[in-house]
């Protein structure tokens, strides 16, 4: 989502910036008693004169407008995963470790414990994190999947207490 | 702060949407939905000023054009601010014996301490490639590293090489920074195989 928001600002203030000259550069023209050179401004004149609130036209852009609006509200409002996690404290002033990273070395543990289709999600804030772990196995796979996590989050520096939930689904069948 | 302006975007545009909505459909009181989106009266109060008019539309141009300038600055600006000013070491004060020697300044390019930093910490094993920024006053500036490391690394050994790092770096330059951020990623590999 950073990423996203970053892209589109980017392309937001290209936009103004191109749109804003544009603007001014055709007033200008007009005000110099030349024509707009780039900007269909007389259609859009015609069109705007003629274009009832009741329109259909209107109203479907009216309606378009809300529901980007709403879209953007509820992607920006919705709890975002953090972007770094930071491992226990230690003796050492905490590193902070790429979330993606921390949910690919845990599956990737996962899968070596012999769970398949493993996926791994961290969520919380950077310095309370939790980590959730689903894939399939066998149900009796579970204590030892497990610690085949805990041990990486070790290795990765975790604070011990770092919750950490496993969801297996059992196997369509049993694999000898 | 581009998650502010993009909520703010989107409750701008989520209100202008439901207010056009309501208009069009004319549920406003005091709209009339059978109202074109440029009336007469608009087109009047434009023409009994024109100059006015295309003065305020050139300046609003202008300026929402500097917006977006600064909208695209801040997105390419990096963190952190500029990067610390030379090292100067004057002359030592400490007298020496016999006839005194010429002595001058020293300077130690900002560019060679971040070289030296980054060497070292690249000298460990699992640590690939280190970047390192160190901002701020160059008797106590702040430093920043990014580190990719192996896809096996053990965390709390690289934070035992940073430290070590941090200290030979004080030793041979004097200067301590503040560690303001350590950041490590471990790099996708293909999954390994299930023994």
């Amino acid at each position: 989502m950073r990423t996203t928001n970053r892209i589109l600002s980017t392309l937001l203030g290209l936009v103004l910036l191109l749109a804003g000259l544009a603007v001014a550069i055709e007033a200008g023209l007009i005000a110099w008693g030349g024509r707009p050179a780039v900007v269909p401004a007389d259609r859009w004149y015609a069109a705007l004169r003629e274009l009832r609130l009741a329109d259909v036209r209107f109203l479907g852009t009216a309606a378009v407008v809300a529901l980007v609006g709403l879209v953007l509200v509820l992607l920006q409002l919705r709890p975002w995963p953090p972007e770094l996690v930071q491992t226990s404290a230690g003796d050492h002033p905490p590193l902070a470790i790429a979330r993606r990273s921390v949910e690919q070395r845990v599956a990737l543990a996962a899968a070596r414990a012999g769970v398949e289709h493993p996926a791994s999600a961290v969520r919380g804030r950077p310095g309370r994190w939790r980590v959730r772990l689903r894939g399939v196995a066998w149900p009796d796979r579970q204590d030892a999947v497990m610690a085949a996590v805990r041990a990486e989050l070790d290795r990765l520096y975790a604070p011990p207490d770092t919750p950490v939930t496993i969801t297996l689904r059992r196997p369509a069948r049993r694999v000898a | 702060m581009n998650r502010t302006l993009w909520t703010i975007i989107g409750f701008v545009l989520l209100v202008a949407g439901v207010t056009g909505l309501l208009a069009g459909s004319g549920r406003l009181s005091f709209v009339d939905r059978e109202q074109v989106v440029l009336s007469p009266e608009m087109i009047a109060a434009w023409n009994r000023n024109e100059a006015r008019s295309l003065a305020l539309t050139i300046v609003g141009g202008l300026l929402v054009a500097l917006l977006g300038l600064l909208l695209l600055r801040a997105q390419f600006r990096r963190r952190g601010g500029a990067p610390m000013a030379d090292l100067h070491l004057p002359p030592s004060a400490e007298p020496a014996e016999g006839p005194q020697p010429d002595r001058g300044d020293t300077e130690v390019a900002s560019r060679a301490l971040h070289r030296a930093l980054q060497r070292d910490l690249e000298s460990n094993q699992q640590i690939r490639d280190a970047a390192v920024r160190l901002t701020g006053p160059p008797d106590r500036p702040r430093l920043l590293v990014r580190l990719a490391v192996t896809p096996d690394a053990d965390v709390a050994r690289l934070a035992d090489h940073v430290d070590r790092v941090m200290d030979r770096f004080t030793t041979t330059s004097g200067v301590r920074p503040d560690l303001s951020e350590v950041v490590v990623r471990i790099p996708a590999r293909a999954p390994a195989r299930v023994q």
